[in-house]
């Protein structure tokens, strides 16, 4: 069916055109209009007859590339495997750093004390830590605007979760003669940042959680009004 | 006619159900749909695939490509463990909706 193809390859272009450039969508929006088109032929229909029909069911170009641009799909399965592939590469590195440092494996640092190993590693686990909330808010519940109960909970948690994580690092740290502990920027840090990116780091991904349900209503709004 | 909103408003739970019977894929998801409800819901084609996309997004959903006898390629989507909560959670809440419906209802027409 010369034509058909023919066809096909100028819907393709078409959609190209409009903006679905990526691999995945494309192919598979022409898997499923070949599946339409043959079962419309198996009915009876002409092949132009059965052409005409499945394009329009399938739906317009710019209403579909629009649908597809609201939840994302911008970049091919290559791309995102190799975005994967240098994030958890990263990810590997930052904590293998930590890591090391941690255990004063890196010969050019020479010896260090246990509360600044602590302090180096911590820095170079946080950048993860804060990163990891990216991609880890999409598993956390959804607390809605209207649960104000629910929220200022969750804040608290949030925040407790961060002091309850810092007591136990400074369990690790040892203090002076005197109780205190050794360094200054050491409790500065300690004390008001590690808390705060932890807590921080929670209720920003819950209020992200949220608005990426929220926005889910927004899609299926906006799906029946370009349809319309 | 089911209105569009409505349908549009389902879209995810009747992919979720018709996915926990067992792997799908687009078109037949859409046939099953329309089939189902004796052709009264029904959606512009290419816009379930949106729809799909964001699903996986969620982590609800997983796919695979399959090449067929006839050589075409299709695309094999499977509910993950995630998507099985977001039914569980999706079907308590159309339930719900129905429940009241049916309580209105029932009271009207006593």
């Amino acid at each position: 069916m010369p034509d058909l193809e023919k066809q096909i390859a100028d819907w393709r272009r078409q959609m190209l055109a409009a903006g679905i450039r990526t691999p995945v969508p494309l192919e598979e929006l022409e898997s499923h209009l070949r599946e339409d088109v043959e079962r419309r032929m198996k009915s009876g229909a002409s092949a132009r007859e059965a052409f005409d029909a499945a394009v329009q069911r399938i739906g317009q170009a710019h209403a579909l590339e629009a649908e597809f641009a609201k939840v994302g799909v911008a970049l091919s399965d290559r791309e995102h495997k190799v975005n994967r592939m240098i994030g958890a590469g990263l990810m590997a590195l930052f904590y293998l750093m930590g890591a090391a440092w941690l255990f004063n494996l890196i010969p050019w640092l020479g010896p260090m004390a246990l509360h600044e190993r602590l302090v180096g590693a911590s820095a170079w686990f946080l950048f993860p830590i804060i990163w990891s909330w990216s991609f880890t808010y999409r598993y956390l519940p959804v607390i809605p605007v209207s649960a104000l109960g629910k929220r200022v909970a969750a804040l608290l948690l949030s925040s407790v979760l961060g002091f309850v994580c810092t007591v136990l690092l400074v369990q690790l740290i040892p203090a002076n003669e005197d109780g205190g502990i050794q360094s200054p920027y050491l409790g500065a840090f300690v004390w008001a940042f590690l808390p705060m990116v932890i807590g921080v780091s929670l209720i920003v991904g819950l209020e992200r959680r949220r608005r990426s349900d929220a926005g889910e209503m927004r899609l299926v709004k906006r799906q029946a009004t370009v349809r319309s | 006619m089911i209105p569009k909103e409505l349908v549009a408003a389902s879209a995810e739970a009747l992919v979720l159900s018709i996915l926990s019977k067992g792997e799908s894929y687009g078109y037949a998801i859409i046939q099953e749909v329309r089939a189902r409800s004796d052709d009264h819901l029904q959606w512009t084609d290419g816009m379930l695939y949106p729809v799909l996309h964001r699903m996986e997004d969620h982590g609800w959903i997983e796919s695979r490509w399959e090449k067929m006898e006839n050589g075409r390629k299709r695309k094999y989507y499977l509910l993950k463990k995630n998507g099985k909560a977001a039914l569980k959670e999706q079907r308590a809440q159309w339930l719900k909706v129905h429940d009241v419906l049916v309580q209105l209802w029932g009271e009207k027409y006593a």
